[in-house]
């Protein structure tokens, strides 16, 4: 065990983190702390006194007592401030002043190393001196201990050391006051920084002398560094020497690279490795040493909670070159250290997303080259490449275009179509025409295989929770959705070409055929094909209380838009709903909001709303309609006379049902909605009264509606009895009912497969169900009679379609008696003829 | 209208009942197949439906009279769903065993196919009576072949046809 200790004022200081984590340190001082204000959490049986790091108000006190230490705290710049809140720095501090030091001359110490070289420089003045502090160290290393006994210390100027306090003796041992100062003083004068052969020989080998120096080797990597060209080579040399080295503690080699990440400012830092890398990128130990940087690099950024731009741009770069030589071992240095940005750095920087994209697109070309797969880096470059879309979209656009072409898109859609649509955005700032083929596709196109797919890639042995390729896939498409509002605030004719190619595309998608389209052709020459009805809700209006809002419904963003739009941005979309092929269903949409907007946007929606394929297509006509009626008002005779004469051209329609249809629905709609005193034309009056006459002026309703509810059935159906005044809880009703509702959860329960005995119990609640019904039938209210009656015909069939009835045998009906009782069901009035039937 | 129906509907079932018990029973019960044949006449089609479609039950016990029921379907059922369940379900297992009296039905059934008229695709399509898959399949019928998707854009409205 280290033991490192100073002594202040007979009281022995330890470090905290030593008396923590070692036992014998804890049994040696067993007691109370003696006060809990100024105790450790968790070292209650420990006497001990926690020595806090010094407040504002200990320097203020301090400052008022000693007028160099006043001094120095005023003339100390921010970061050596901030080191004398350490105790241990302030003492070294006042053994300074008290040599003789000014305040002054404190003014270039930026670090604690650079403090310690101030004491040093002050205590241990002579190259004699060192050497008796570098000797000390070295028979402290060789003996794996922190004090010594004097004499093996060959050095005569030990008891100088001494006398300047760096060391202290106790007896006849010796050791160093601090074991910081142990640290930095092997950092500086024992371990040998300069001579990469030499430290390597010096930190290697036996693992608890190098552990003992694992402290002083960042201390002696902190010199190198600060002594090293631009580039750094000196250093990246030296720490890649200690990854190759075959026998240095993992721990020491680690202490060595994290001292040279957290140095590391801006690009030229990190030079001298990328040419190590480009030089050699199968050099012994190099994979290693950069998977390992690229973890540190990753705490160091967690840590701050952010990386500046400097900073990114040196790892982002890192990556390029690790990337560069295409080698699997180096590709993951490469992946964390993207994924560290991607996080957290901000890439507004122009040459930070260019280094960043190229590294992005290196990685991900070199991924899905690999054999075998690199499917979890593939899935990470994926949305690197999409992030840094805008620093090369034409090199960015060729290869994420892969993800959505076959082969490979039916090979691994389920997996990369979900990254690549998580940055969507990012990839229609740059190429909205890529945005919308991205829409397009990816609801045009499928994955349809059920097959099993793991969260995490592999069944976990602790929480194995599964997909499957499908599900996995259609996550995309929820992506896509949710990402429409952005879309449309960036671009409205590529959004809205994005919605309407996702509605068609995902028409075919779901399994309808392609159907025949309808050209729709403007005045104006304007001219666009109009798919067939897509079922679409046609209420879209109307909120559906069953099924709030969701947050990937495209249609929903889209009427959303449209309702705030600025009647620019209106007609931006209407020029785009009416090029190429286009769907009914966002036309509705159009000319729906359009009625709720009519002022502001009614002139440029009238010529679209009153064509004759918009106003009669099963997916537009009611929305038309609506908006035909409500900007009535607001067109001037002439236009009114006009639309009227073109509606009343019925032999433009091939057939009687079309004609009949555009009469009774179409102008049957509108005339129930346009006012009487607004109609231009005596052919609209006298049509008008014809079809009132007839009783054909209709609601605009919409044309087909679900609804879907859920709820136990039985509860319902009391609930509804009780409401009709039936007394379901006595009476003959309630037995009914009760026998009933049993023998419907009998049927529910005995399969046709079933074994006699569970087809005879069937048989005898039918029967007592039967016999309740013989004796009440009379009395009882129908809404109870009904469904026992299908009850039983429900249980009979079920007995009849068995396997395992044989008549008269194990409590099932002989055969006459199945037969009577099926007679009787075969006269039941239900179910009732319908008008369509007969 | 559709041929759904729903647990309540007591008729339907009992049609299925009968169905179930005749393979077993109808030999030496011939109430089971009068009740059939009083079944396939049901004022709802989804009741006859149950029989149409099963008709095959009683090819054992009543095969005769199976046959003079079968053609009776084909001349008199008024709805196409379940003509072409009828054609789907019972005449398709008898197609290789009794040739002739499967062709005679048919003969029955084409006879009472409207003549068609052209119309827009989709139209056609959605019109076009379910059973006449079966028709074309069986090679007795050659229906007209639909037209390539893009001849029909539009064409429902005279004044913007151009040609066709």
């Amino acid at each position: 065990l280290r033991t490192s200790k100073v002594r202040i004022d007979a009281t022995t200081v330890q470090s905290s983190r030593w008396v923590r984590n070692g036992r014998r340190y804890r049994a040696a001082m067993i007691g109370m702390p003696p006060d809990a204000g100024f105790a450790e959490p968790g070292l209650a049986n420990v006497r001990h006194f926690l020595v806090p790091r010094l407040g504002d108000a200990d320097l203020a006190r301090l400052a008022s007592a000693s007028v160099p230490l006043a001094a120095l705290f005023g003339a100390a710049p921010p970061t050596l401030h901030a080191l004398l809140h350490n105790i241990f720095n302030l003492s070294l501090a006042a053994q300074l002043l008290a040599d003789g030091a000014s305040a002054s001359s404190f003014g270039a110490i930026r670090s604690q190393s650079g403090l310690i070289d101030a004491y040093e420089d002050e205590r241990l003045a002579t190259t004699s001196l060192q050497q008796a502090a570098s000797a000390t160290v070295s028979e402290m290393a060789a003996r794996g201990r922190l004090a010594v006994r004097k004499v093996l210390v060959q050095h005569g100027a030990l008891d100088d050391v001494i006398q300047a306090g760096v060391l202290a003796e106790a007896g006849d041992l010796v050791s160093f006051t601090h074991h910081v100062l142990f640290d930095h003083v092997a950092g500086r004068f024992y371990l040998e920084w300069d001579d990469s052969s030499r430290l390597i020989a010096q930190i290697s080998g036996d693992a608890s002398r190098a552990l003992l120096l694992a402290p002083a080797l960042r201390f002696a990597i902190d010199r190198l560094w600060r002594s090293d060209q631009p580039g750094r080579p000196a250093t990246w040399a030296q720490i890649a020497a200690i990854f190759a080295a075959t026998d240095i503690d993992p721990v020491v080699a680690n202490v060595a690279l994290r001292t040279a990440v957290e140095n590391v400012e801006n690009h030229a830092d990190v030079e001298g490795l990328a040419l190590r890398i480009a030089a050699n990128p199968d050099a012994p130990g190099l994979a290693s040493l950069l998977s390992r940087l690229s973890r540190f690099v990753g705490i160091e950024i967690d840590t701050a909670g952010a990386v500046n731009t400097d900073h990114a741009l040196a790892w982002a770069s890192l990556a390029g070159a690790a990337v560069a030589p295409a080698t699997r071992a180096l590709s993951d240095a490469a992946r964390f250290l993207l994924h560290a940005l991607f996080i957290k750095a901000d890439f507004s920087d122009a040459s930070l997303l260019a280094a960043f994209g190229t590294a992005a697109r290196g990685l991900l070309s070199f991924a899905w080259a690999s054999d075998p797969p690199m499917a979890s880096t593939v899935n990470n470059a994926i949305r690197f490449v999409g992030k840094s879309f805008a620093s090369e979209p034409t090199a960015s656009r060729v290869l994420l275009d892969q993800i959505l072409r076959e082969p490979h898109f039916s090979a691994h859609a389920d997996k990369e179509a979900t990254w690549l649509t998580e940055q969507i955005m990012p990839i229609a700032r740059s190429d909205s025409d890529f945005a919308v083929e991205i829409y397009r596709t990816l609801f045009t196109q499928k994955i349809t295989d059920d097959g099993t797919s793991w969260f995490g890639g592999a069944p976990s042995r602790i929480l194995p929770l599964s997909s499957n390729r499908r599900q996995d896939y259609e996550h995309c498409r929820y992506s896509l959705g949710c990402a429409m509002p952005e879309f449309l605030a960036l671009s409205v004719p590529h959004a809205m070409r994005a919605i309407i190619d996702a509605k068609l595309g995902k028409r075919l998608s779901d399994g309808f055929a392609p159907g025949a389209s309808i050209a729709v052709t403007m005045a104006d020459g304007v001219s666009f094909a109009l798919a067939e009805r897509d079922y679409a809700d046609e209420a879209w209006d109307e909120p559906d209380e069953e099924r709030p809002p969701q947050d990937d419904d495209m249609a929903a963003h889209l009427v959303a838009f449209l309702r705030a739009a600025t009647p620019d941005q209106f007609g931006e979309s209407i020029a785009a709903a009416a090029t190429r092929s286009s769907s009914g269903s966002i036309w509705s949409r159009l000319m729906g909001v359009g009625a709720e907007r009519v002022a502001e946007v009614g002139a440029l929606l009238w010529p679209y709303a009153t064509h004759p394929e918009l106003l009669r297509h099963p997916d537009t006509l009611r929305d038309a309609v609506r908006f035909v009626a409500t900007a009535y008002p607001l067109r001037d005779e002439a236009t009114r006379a006009t639309f009227e004469l073109e509606m009343l051209s019925f032999d433009r329609f091939e057939d009687d049902y079309e004609r009949n249809f555009w009469r009774t629905t179409v102008l049957g709609r509108l005339l129930h909605l346009i006012p009487v005193a607004l109609l231009a034309t005596p052919e609209m009056l006298a049509m008008r009264a014809e079809l009132e006459a007839a009783e054909a002026l209709e609601a605009n309703e919409p044309l087909s509606s679900f609804k879907v509810s859920w709820g136990e059935h039985a509860d319902y159906n009391r609930n509804r009895l009780r409401r009709d005044g039936v007394d379901v809880d006595a009476g003959p009703d309630a037995l009914v009912l009760t026998a009933s509702d049993a023998l419907w959860d009998r049927v529910r329960t005995t399969p046709s497969t079933g074994f006699v005995a569970s087809l005879s119990t069937l048989w005898s609640d039918t029967v007592a169900l039967l016999v309740l019904l013989d004796e009440h039938g009379d009395t009882l209210n129908h809404n109870v009679s009904r469904p026992a009656w299908g009850h039983i015909a429900n249980a009979a069939e079920r007995i009849a379609e068995s396997p395992a009835y044989m008549p008269g045998e194990g409590g099932l009906p002989l055969l006459g008696t199945m037969m009577a009782l099926l007679d009787r069901l075969s006269e039941s009035p239900f179910p009732e003829v319908r008008e369509a039937d007969a | 209208m559709n041929l759904s129906w729903g647990n309540l509907d007591v008729r339907v079932y009992a049609a299925e009942a009968w169905v179930s018990l005749a393979p077993r029973f109808a030999a030496d019960n011939p109430h089971i197949v009068d009740m059939l044949e009083t079944m396939v006449v049901d004022p709802v089609p989804q009741v006859r439906l149950q029989v149409a479609h099963n008709l095959q039950v009683i090819c054992k016990a009543a095969p005769e009279r199976m046959w003079a029921i079968a053609t009776r379907v084909a001349t008199e059922e008024p709805y196409d769903g379940v003509l072409a369940s009828f054609l789907n379900g019972f005449l398709r297992k008898f197609n290789w065993a009794e040739t002739e009296r499967c062709e005679a039905i048919i003969d029955i059934v084409r006879g009472r196919m409207r003549p068609r008229r052209p119309m827009h695709n989709a139209a056609a399509t959605m019109s076009r009576p379910p059973w006449a898959g079966l028709l074309l399949s069986s090679g007795q019928v050659r229906g007209a072949t639909p037209r390539a998707d893009g001849s029909k854009i539009g064409r429902r409205i005279r004044s913007r046809t151009a040609g066709s």
